[in-house]
C-alpha cells in the first residue's frame, strides 16, 4: 500500500493503472465514436429529424398470395429487434438472411397457424402525424404521402 | 504543477469512507433493481438465427434459455442485496455487476446498441476495486476511499458531455435551432410509449419551447465537465439531469431512470451530508455521557496511580563538610 501526500494510507499500487486504463478506454471510445458495448460513442438522438418517418414493414405471404403484416410484439421479446436485424441484411449472406426469415415465418406459423410461403420486407416512408396539433406543421412541409418499397423477399425453405 | 499532476491529485485525493460506502450501496441497489425489473427472461427461447450479440458476448452460440436467464437474475439480485448489506461487498458487488453486464448484453443481442444500462455498468467499474472497509456514517478521510467515486464522476462527465458533443458534431447547431426537437416530440406523441402525449405535444406545438428544450439539453450535456472542477456544481447538475430524464420519460417514454439514479448517487457529497445531519440518538447520547464519565474517573485514577508511582524520592540533603 502506498502512502498519500498527507501521510495516511494511499490507494493500492494497482489503482492508478486500473483507473487510468479504464478511463482511457472510456474516453477513446467516446471520442472516436466506437461501439464496443458496453463501451460506446454515446450517440443518443444525435441526428436531425424531419417530418418523414422511415421504417420497416415485414409481411408474410400465404399460399394464396395474401400478405399479412407481422406484429413482432406479439411474437415475444426475442423478436422485438426485427427492424434492427433488417438494417444488417445487406452485410449478411443469403443463407443468413434466409435463416432470419425462416425464424420469423416459423414463429408466425406457430402463433397463428398460417402457412407462410414467403417473407417480404418493405422500407416504409410516412409523414409524422401532427393531426391533433392546433398549429401548422413545422418546415419542411408537406411531408410525403405514406409509401413502401419492397427491399427483401425470402422464400420459406 | 502540470495538468497531468493536477488531474492525478484530483482523482486520487482523499475521500470520505462514508461517501464511498453510500455510493457503493446505492449502485448495488440499483444493479439489483435493474436485474430484477428488466425484461430479460422474455428473451429466452429466441431462435438462434436472430441472436446478434455484442462482441463481448460473442462466445455465446445463442440466447440462453429462459430458466438460465432467470437463474442469473436470481444470483444477481441476491448478490446486490448482499452488497447493500455490506456482506463481502467487493465480491458481491462484482457478482451483481457481472450479472447485469450479461443480462444487458443479452438485451443488446436483439441487434441494436442500447444505452439504458451502459452508464450504470461503466460507472460501477471503479467501484469493483474499492476497499471493502468503508461504512456509512464513518467520518474517516483517506486517499484509499476517494479514487473509486472520483473515477465514477469522470465516467458520468464523459457520458453526458459526449452525448451533447455528438449532437453538435453530427447535426450542428441545427439540432437546436431547427425543427428536430419538434419532430422528435410529434413522433413520440404519435406512439404509445410515453405515459401521456400531452407533454410531447405541448413542446412540439410551440417552436420557441422546442428550441428552448433542445438548447437546454445540449447546455446540460456540455456542462458536464464542470462537475470535475467544481464540487458545488455537482448537486445542481444532478438535479438538472434528473429533471432531464424525467422529461425524457414523460415525452418519449424511454427507460433512462437508471441514469438519473446514477447521477443522484455519485455527484452530491452524500458522505458529508450524512455525517453532518446524523444526530446521536438518546440512548447513544446517554451511552456517550456514561463513557465520558467513566473515562474521566479512569483518567483521575490513572493520574493518581501515576503520581504515586513516580513520586519523587525524598531529597536527601547532603551537607558538605566544609
Amino acid at each position: 500500500m502506498s502512502r498519500s501526500a498527507g501521510g495516511g494510507p494511499g490507494p493500492p499500487a494497482w489503482a492508478r493503472p486500473f483507473v487510468y486504463g479504464f478511463l482511457a478506454v472510456v474516453l477513446a471510445t467516446a471520442a472516436l465514436g466506437v461501439e464496443q458495448w458496453p463501451f460506446t460513442g454515446w450517440r443518443l438522438f444525435s441526428q436531425t429529424r424531419s417530418g418523414t418517418a422511415t421504417g420497416w414493414q415485414v409481411v408474410t405471404v400465404d399460399g394464396s398470395g395474401r400478405e399479412s403484416p407481422v406484429d413482432f410484439a406479439d411474437l415475444g421479446r426475442g423478436f422485438r429487434g426485427a427492424t434492427w436485424r433488417l438494417a444488417d441484411f445487406p452485410a449478411m449472406s443469403a443463407a443468413e438472411r434466409d435463416a432470419v426469415c425462416r425464424a420469423w415465418a416459423d414463429a408466425v406459423t406457430a402463433a397463428t397457424g398460417t402457412t407462410v410461403t414467403l417473407v417480404r420486407a418493405y422500407r416504409t416512408r410516412a409523414p409524422v402525424p401532427t393531426d391533433r396539433s392546433q398549429v401548422p406543421a413545422p418546415a419542411p412541409a408537406p411531408a410525403p404521402a405514406p409509401a413502401r418499397t419492397l427491399r427483401w423477399e425470402c422464400a420459406r425453405r | 504543477m502540470t495538468v497531468w499532476a493536477a488531474v492525478d491529485r484530483r482523482l486520487f485525493a482523499e475521500g470520505e469512507a462514508s461517501r464511498l460506502a453510500i455510493v457503493r450501496a446505492g449502485l448495488a441497489g440499483l444493479l439489483g433493481l435493474r436485474i430484477a425489473l428488466g425484461p430479460f427472461a422474455g428473451l429466452g427461447g429466441q431462435p438462434a438465427a436472430l441472436f446478434d450479440p455484442p462482441a463481448l458476448l460473442g462466445w455465446l452460440p445463442q440466447m440462453p434459455s429462459r430458466s438460465a436467464i432467470l437463474a442469473v437474475q436470481m444470483v444477481g439480485v441476491a448478490a446486490a442485496v448482499a452488497a447493500v448489506a455490506r456482506w463481502k461487498p467487493r465480491v458481491t458487488f462484482a457478482v451483481a455487476w457481472a450479472c447485469l453486464l450479461l443480462l444487458a448484453g443479452l438485451k443488446d443481442s436483439l441487434g441494436k446498441i442500447l444505452h439504458n444500462d451502459v452508464l450504470l455498468l461503466l460507472a460501477a467499474v471503479p467501484l469493483l476495486g474499492a476497499p471493502a472497509d468503508s461504512r456509512p456514517g464513518e467520518p474517516t478521510r483517506s486517499a484509499r476511499f476517494g479514487w473509486p467515486v472520483e473515477a465514477t464522476v469522470v465516467v458520468v462527465a464523459v457520458a453526458y458531455f459526449t452525448s451533447g458533443a455528438r449532437k453538435l458534431a453530427s447535426s450542428g447547431l441545427d439540432w437546436i435551432t431547427g425543427d428536430t426537437m419538434r419532430w422528435i416530440m410529434y413522433q413520440a406523441a404519435a406512439g404509445d410509449r410515453a405515459p401521456t402525449d400531452a407533454v410531447a405535444r405541448a413542446v412540439a406545438d410551440r417552436p420557441w419551447l422546442a428550441t428552448t428544450v433542445a438548447a437546454g439539453i445540449v447546455a446540460l450535456e456540455l456542462s458536464a465537465p464542470l462537475v470535475l472542477v467544481s464540487r458545488r456544481f455537482r448537486p445542481w447538475f444532478a438535479a438538472a439531469a434528473v429533471a432531464f430524464h424525467t422529461g425524457t420519460w414523460l415525452t418519449l417514454g424511454l427507460d433512462y431512470w437508471a441514469w438519473a439514479v446514477v447521477v443522484l448517487l455519485v455527484l452530491p457529497g452524500w458522505g458529508r451530508l450524512s455525517g453532518r445531519r446524523r444526530q446521536p440518538s438518546a440512548p447513544e447520547r446517554r451511552r456517550a455521557a456514561a463513557d465520558r464519565a467513566t473515562e474521566a474517573i479512569d483518567a483521575a485514577a490513572a493520574s493518581a496511580t501515576t503520581a504515586s508511582a513516580i513520586r519523587p524520592a525524598p531529597v536527601r540533603s547532603t551537607q558538605s563538610d566544609s
